[in-house]
């Protein structure tokens, strides 16, 4: 039996890959199992982790199935009971497999996040999150701040970041794999803890375990294809969590209110598609209620109402001169 | 924001030549007059020609740029008003697709609920055939 597997996903990661697996082999022995998943990379990522790093399994989609997808693919043919899942672009520091395989030997844990610093070293990114409510926005704790020791207790947390963090096979088994519909990434991993919490398992944040993480090069942050996917998991991740009722009341007033504000040109233009995808969801997420019970149809058309007005906000503000970015500067 | 920029492309379109003045007492009007007289001689064959040139241009440049403009404007409506279809349409397909899952949950339960109330038929049906031969023995 295997100790760990390790599921590093990439996408035209070729720049980071190397430092990635240089990392993990460094703390790895022969009863670890490493497992790269491409999807459908068109750079040369796969070459190198064929020619570079024999002992690595590579997976080829062929495809992009996003974030959530190639660690569902790489969960499928893993074998230990301990799983972790490491971005392309982190590089994990001496130590921190074992840290998280002792934070996952208590049962009562089914998901455990690290310490991820930015590439200087020394500023925190990410020391385990909370979500606020009503708008799911998500706030990692000690942002920004220089490491310094304040983060370093082990806490229970919302959620952990999915750039370096693992869970426990049984949580697998108990609340099934990520969610795919959060393509192409964002939300998948705080929708997952959530989901743990919910079947009675403890998220943990175990400071003893540090990796660095350049953040968001797969979409490159501030692009809009970022904001498209960021806000996208967001809807996704509120329409799944919250119920219709509290959709309407509590999550559309402030949504609206947002919209209000000064958007980055970027964020609004993918704001319109945005809502247009969330309306699309609505029918799968909402027919998946089981144990809730099924919303009443004029719930669902108050919902999908809900969803074209602020769309139809979005196209409001677009059309103001004020909306965009520069100032005169048309943001449609 | 188009009515600011059309209205300062129409206040400068127009190149207009500047009249002549001296502030010299006594011998400045005649300065003046002479400078004018001068520049008019010196400007009639060369230079205003190329004024009246430009001005036509600048005219031309605003007419077009206030052609676009209304175009662009009436783009934007058209791409506000395909999109409010666009997004009229999502919500039809969303509702449609509500209701065919609704549907299809109803006669998955209607269909467990037959095929329990016919299982139980036979085990009835079962019974009475075991009750028929054992009354036929």
């Amino acid at each position: 039996m295997t100790r760990g597997s390790i599921i590093v996903v990439s996408w035209n990661g070729e720049a980071y890959l190397g430092s990635c697996l240089d990392a993990i082999l460094t703390q790895t022995g022969s009863d670890d199992e490493i497992i790269v998943v491409d999807n459908g990379s068109t750079d040369d990522s796969v070459t190198l982790v064929r020619e570079r790093y024999p002992r690595v399994h590579l997976i080829e989609n062929g495809r992009n199935l996003g974030f959530a997808g190639g660690c569902n693919t790489g969960l499928r043919v893993a074998q230990s009971d301990v799983l972790f899942m490491v971005n392309q672009d982190a590089a994990l520091r001496d130590g921190w497999l074992e840290v998280m395989c002792e934070a996952l030997a208590d049962h009562t844990v089914g998901v455990a996040g690290c310490k991820l610093l930015y590439p200087d070293g020394w500023t925190i990114q990410h020391v385990g999150g909370i979500i606020h409510w009503p708008r799911a926005i998500p706030d990692h704790w000690g942002y920004g701040e220089q490491d310094e020791g304040l983060c370093d207790e082990p806490v229970d947390v919302d959620y952990v970041t999915g750039a370096a963090w693992g869970f426990r096979r049984d949580i697998v088994e108990q609340v099934g794999k990520l969610d795919e519909g959060y393509w192409p990434g964002y939300y998948e991993e705080v929708d997952y803890c959530f989901r743990a919490r919910e079947a009675g398992r403890r998220v943990v944040y175990v400071p003893a375990a540090q990796a660095t993480h350049v953040e968001s090069t797969t979409l490159g942050q501030g692009s809009e294809a970022f904001y498209r996917a960021f806000h996208r998991g967001r809807l996704r991740f509120v329409l799944k969590r919250l119920s219709p009722e509290r959709f309407l009341r509590d999550f559309v007033p402030a949504e609206r209110s947002w919209l209000k504000e000064e958007l980055v040109r970027n964020e609004r233009l993918a704001m319109g598609q945005v809502y247009l995808a969330a309306l699309l969801m609505v029918p799968a997420i909402y027919a998946a209620r089981e144990e809730a019970g099924l919303p009443a149809f004029d719930v669902l058309q108050q919902v999908t109402e809900a969803l074209a007005n602020l769309r139809a906000e979005v196209w409001r503000r677009s059309s103001s001169p004020q909306a965009s970015g520069e100032p005169g500067e048309r943001s449609l | 924001m188009n009515e600011e920029l059309i209205a300062e492309l129409e206040a400068g379109q127009t190149i207009r030549e500047q009249p002549f003045r001296s502030n010299k007492p006594i011998v400045g009007p005649l300065v003046a007059w002479f400078r004018t007289v001068w520049n008019g001689i010196s400007t009639r064959w060369y230079v205003l020609p190329l004024l009246q040139q430009q001005n036509r241009f600048n005219h031309a440049v605003t007419q077009a740029t206030q052609a676009l403009l209304e175009r662009l404007d009436e783009l934007d409506q058209r791409v506000i008003a395909s999109d409010r279809d666009a997004t009229q349409w999502a919500r039809t397909f969303a509702e449609d697709e509500y209701r065919l899952r609704q549907l299809e949950k109803q006669i998955a339960r209607e269909s467990d609920d037959l095929a329990q109330r016919l299982s139980r038929l036979e085990e009835m049906l079962a019974a009475m055939g075991l009750e028929r031969r054992g009354e036929s023995d």
